[in-house]
């Protein structure tokens, strides 16, 4: 199988860089897989899973959240505000975002901004959480 | 005499904070520097997708264009939360009030800017921010957002964010840069890159598919872009922060050295003095007997 290139950026720095056989990631109109030879394309990503397939055929899994995926010439980019491998996730942390964020959406003193901020912390830590599990 | 030895510990203790306070800024300077060092890649990546997409037939999205019957300017204005750093808080307030309007409105962050605009005449918009050291990849991404909205609204005709450049460890430049909107910069750049162009680096071309649409896929990457900026203008503030107060306890640090050595020299010379007394003083009375 052939390979290609991916890179990962977010705002802390390049997190990933390397051949690839495949990456699945979640655009905000659905799963999108990316194999070699795919077509120029760039789309938004939404909340939620990425998977790398590496040239030996292990897979990671990875978090990752806003941003888009652009695929020109053989190579693919990922910029992301947040992208984190399963295996470095903070279960507690994200079980504790999200407790935290249900308490503050239970309050209905807030304003629309504060909901929107409570809600996509919450949509951030789900989805932690969820890649977190799959990973078991 | 025991004023002076009293003088000499007081200023002794006073360079031993310094020189601690000079250690800290040097190691978070490390820091701050790296942080800005990690963040760049990430939104000159989005400036290029920026581009490319308007490059090649996208040129209609509201962040985009000016607005032209939007005058008011919204000034992100990035500044310390402590003071003793030099000139590092006062020469960026200059650079904004020789070139703010009334009308205009601001963003501080940190605290010493919320201190500075709570007692000027232009409309806060938001407090929010109060401790630029807390400000990270969120928070940016919360300033980014307000400023979007109300540009998108129609309130702000233009934002720009003020910050200080770290032009090296020894000299820090206050300094605005425009955010919004995008296009005056992206022709302004575009020049430049041509140049560069030929160079490696593959670009979208025509045929290039986009999910759901081009417009969509702006939507989403240019505030992330805004925020990426605003996020290297807190790293590289800081950065300038640290270093200007590291200079700042440098020269309080040679200062009390200096003043050190002259109050030593002035203790030497008055027991010196009392010395020379008191033995003439026993000459004397032996001489008498």
């Amino acid at each position: 199988m052939e390979h290609m290139k991916l890179h990962v950026v977010t705002p802390e720095g390049s997190v990933f860089s390397g051949e690839i056989r495949s990456v699945i990631v979640r655009t905000t109109e659905g799963d999108v897989g990316i194999l070699k030879n795919h077509t120029n394309m760039v789309a938004a990503i939404a909340y939620g899973m990425l998977k790398i397939t590496a040239p030996d055929g292990t897979a990671r899994i990875a978090a990752c959240m806003n941003g888009f995926v652009s695929v020109e010439a053989e190579k693919v980019r990922i910029i992301a505000t947040t992208f984190e491998f399963a295996d470095d996730l903070d279960l507690a942390r994200a079980q504790r975002a999200k407790e935290e964020s249900q308490n503050r959406l239970a309050d209905p003193a807030l304003t629309d901004d504060e909901r929107a901020l409570a809600e996509s912390r919450l949509r951030r830590a789900e989805n932690r959480i969820r890649v977190y599990e799959l990973n078991q | 005499m025991k004023a002076i030895k009293s003088r000499i510990k007081s200023v002794d203790g006073t360079r031993q904070i310094t020189k601690a306070m000079e250690l800290v800024a040097s190691s978070k300077l490390r820091r701050a520097k790296q942080q800005e060092e990690a963040v760049k890649p990430y939104y000159r990546m989005l400036l290029d997708a920026i581009r490319d997409i308007v490059r090649i037939g996208c040129e209609r999205h509201p962040l985009l264009n000016a607005k032209p019957d939007a005058s008011a300017t919204c000034y992100v204005v990035i500044a310390g939360d402590r003071g003793l750093a030099g000139g590092y808080n006062n020469n960026l307030f200059r650079l904004v009030r020789e070139q703010i309007k009334d009308g205009d409105v601001v963003i501080p962050v940190g605290k010493k800017s919320l201190d500075y605009y709570g007692k000027q005449q232009n409309v806060i918009l938001t407090r929010d921010f109060p401790l630029s050291a807390d400000v990270g990849i969120a928070e940016s991404h919360e300033i980014g957002g307000i400023v979007c909205d109300a540009f998108r609204s129609g309130r702000i005709g233009r934002v720009v964010v003020a910050y200080t450049e770290f032009a090296s460890m020894l000299s820090q430049v206050p300094k605005t840069l425009e955010l919004l909107p995008l296009e005056r910069e992206i022709l302004e750049a575009d020049a430049q890159i041509q140049a560069e162009e030929a160079a490696e680096k593959p670009k979208l071309t025509p045929d290039t598919i986009f999910e759901p649409t081009p417009e969509a896929v702006l939507g989403q990457i240019i505030p992330q872009y805004i925020s990426g900026m605003i996020y290297g203008a807190v790293c590289e503030a800081s950065a300038s922060e640290f270093a200007a107060r590291r200079t700042a306890m440098n020269a309080a640090n040679k200062n009390a050295d200096e003043m050190i050595a002259t109050l030593t020299l002035k203790y030497n010379r008055a027991r010196q003095a009392m010395i020379t007394q008191e033995i003439t003083e026993i000459i004397a009375g032996a001489e008498s007997i």
